[in-house]
């Protein structure tokens, strides 16, 4: 990819990843130097306050209040565990090496997990991936966003498929530059992805077979949000009672179809021709169309289409990108919507 | 029950020193403690709410007038003229002046807003309060803090071992 490819991609994943679970510091700084009255009281404080307070520091922060006190040991260990390696650097250990430590010193259960600054190639996928995996599954975790770094899309990694222990938990799961894991032959129903909510997967290949598999399994998805796919899926198919929102950004998709999706209110097409740097082949976007089939009858809840089409100009990107979010937020929790900041360059 | 203007319910709140606040039920059910005691009818004439004085009960109520919806709080439909987004900042911007406050009234405030089940007020004191952990050095937080620290130093010695990344 050029490096422009590369920095379109990383705008895009920028804007669709969720936001971090903690605010990296103090963003109310400005509050607290106004205060410095005298001792604070926060220790007097009742436990459950206290580890709501934990629970919103960066992560190291979070670890070292377990060193002030016996009291605050168990606070940090029974505070559920927000990690955003972003927060972890920079670091004179690698950054890989701190993300297993953090996984394997907290006892679980993991609310919100963000691994998003860390390359994965064939050189340690093998010592990562399934340590970080199991560590994710045995500890519960609720919300996690797995992207690999540096943006590329020539020989994406692929997930091993343990990352499906982890849907007994999550509610939220965003993936991106990634090969998803090969579901062919693996057991069906409801319980591998029983309480998943939204799910995101960027910058990817995944098979139809395995978008299938995922929608079959997961009862409570509500939002499927498929942004910067090239072409894989190449069929989107929905066969979900559950999902009201399908978002299809900067993504090729040759058929969308809802062939069974009675709950669907919100279907986003948005910016999904290639930019002029990355021209799709002519027969690919003679055949592509996008197919709207609204399946079962519905239930006079308000739905809504919204497409656009054209090549997306770099003139109307802020505009589209306000526009964009707008209509996101209609369908996700407002606590993460809107831009993030861009933090840190490429490590 | 007192109405002020047509169609606007008003609920009396009494702090325990005495003083009396008539605020728009909208308003008093940004709390969802006392969201249930109307939805309960427990709210007939006046709700007293304990331990919580005058000064920061008046504080919590400027705070819940703001950040109730706006076609509720003003009558003005807003929303339909501000974008969200312009909203929300505006919002983040006003929250930032209202938690200028000593850490006395920091402290009072995080209690009022967990005694009044305020899930954005004890966000938005509870995320004040990190500030005074992060970036600080474990001698200084225990200071701000006044915690003592009762470990043997053998044993903040392991503990510190146990998670040698937070340390780095």
């Amino acid at each position: 990819m050029s490096t422009g490819d590369i920095a379109g991609v990383e705008h895009v994943m920028d804007c669709c990843l969720p936001a971090s679970p903690v605010s990296p510091a103090a963003h109310l700084s400005a509050a607290a130097s106004s205060s410095s009255d005298g001792e604070d009281r926060i220790c007097a404080l009742p436990d459950t306050l206290l580890r709501n307070v934990v629970s919103r520091l960066p992560v190291k922060d979070a670890a070292r209040t377990g060193a002030l006190s016996h009291r605050w040991r168990g606070l940090w260990r029974a505070t559920p565990l927000a990690l955003d390696d972003s927060h972890l650097l920079p670091s004179p250990v690698p950054a890989a090496a701190l993300v297993s430590r953090v996984l394997a010193s907290h006892p679980g259960p993991f609310r919100a997990v963000r691994i998003a600054e860390i390359p994965i190639d064939e050189s340690n996928e093998e010592a990562l991936l399934p340590e970080w995996l199991r560590h994710l599954a045995n500890k519960g975790v609720e919300e996690l966003t797995l992207v690999n770094r540096p943006y590329s899309f020539d020989e994406p990694v692929q997930l091993p498929a343990t990352l499906l222990r982890c849907g007994a938990s999550l509610r939220r799961l965003y993936l991106g530059v990634w090969l998803f894991p090969f579901t062919t032959g693996l057991p069906r129903g409801p319980d591998v992805f029983p309480h998943l909510q939204e799910l995101g997967l960027c910058h990817g290949i995944t098979e139809e077979r395995d978008l299938d598999y995922v929608l079959s399994c997961s009862p409570k998805l509500e939002t499927l949000a498929l942004i910067s796919n090239y072409g894989y899926p190449d069929r989107v198919r929905i066969g979900s009672r559950s999902l009201r929102c399908l978002l299809l950004w900067h993504s090729l998709a040759d058929e969308v179809a809802a062939v069974s999706a009675p709950n669907l209110q919100r279907l986003i097409i948005y910016c999904t021709h290639p930019t002029e740097d990355r021209p799709c082949s002519p027969a690919r976007r003679a055949r592509q169309h996008h197919h709207q089939d609204w399946g079962d009858k519905h239930s006079g809840s308000k739905r809504q289409v919204v497409s656009s089409e054209g090549p997306f100009q770099s003139a109307q990107r802020s505009q589209n990108f306000a526009v964009f979010l707008e209509m996101l937020s209609w369908s996700r929790d407002l606590t993460h919507h809107g831009f993030r900041q861009r933090h840190r360059p490429l490590r | 029950m007192a109405t002020r203007e047509a169609g606007k319910k008003m609920i009396m709140l009494k702090s325990p020193d005495g003083m009396e606040f008539e605020v728009e039920e909208a308003v008093a059910m940004e709390s969802q403690t006392i969201r249930k005691m109307i939805e309960d009818d427990c709210a007939d004439t006046a709700i007293l709410i304990p331990n919580i004085n005058s000064k920061i009960l008046s504080r919590v109520i400027e705070y819940c007038n703001k950040h109730v919806p706006t076609t509720g709080a003003t009558g003005a439909a807003a929303s339909d003229t501000v974008a969200p987004a312009a909203l929300a900042e505006d919002l983040k911007i006003w929250d930032a002046e209202f938690i200028k406050v000593n850490r006395a009234t920091r402290f009072d405030l995080i209690q009022a807003a967990s005694y009044l089940n305020i899930k954005g007020l004890l966000d938005l004191t509870s995320q004040t309060t990190i500030d005074t952990i992060s970036d600080n050095s474990l001698e200084e937080i225990r200071s701000f803090l006044s915690t003592k620290n009762d470990y043997l130093p053998e044993e903040e010695q392991t503990i510190r071992r146990e998670n040698q990344w937070a340390f780095q």
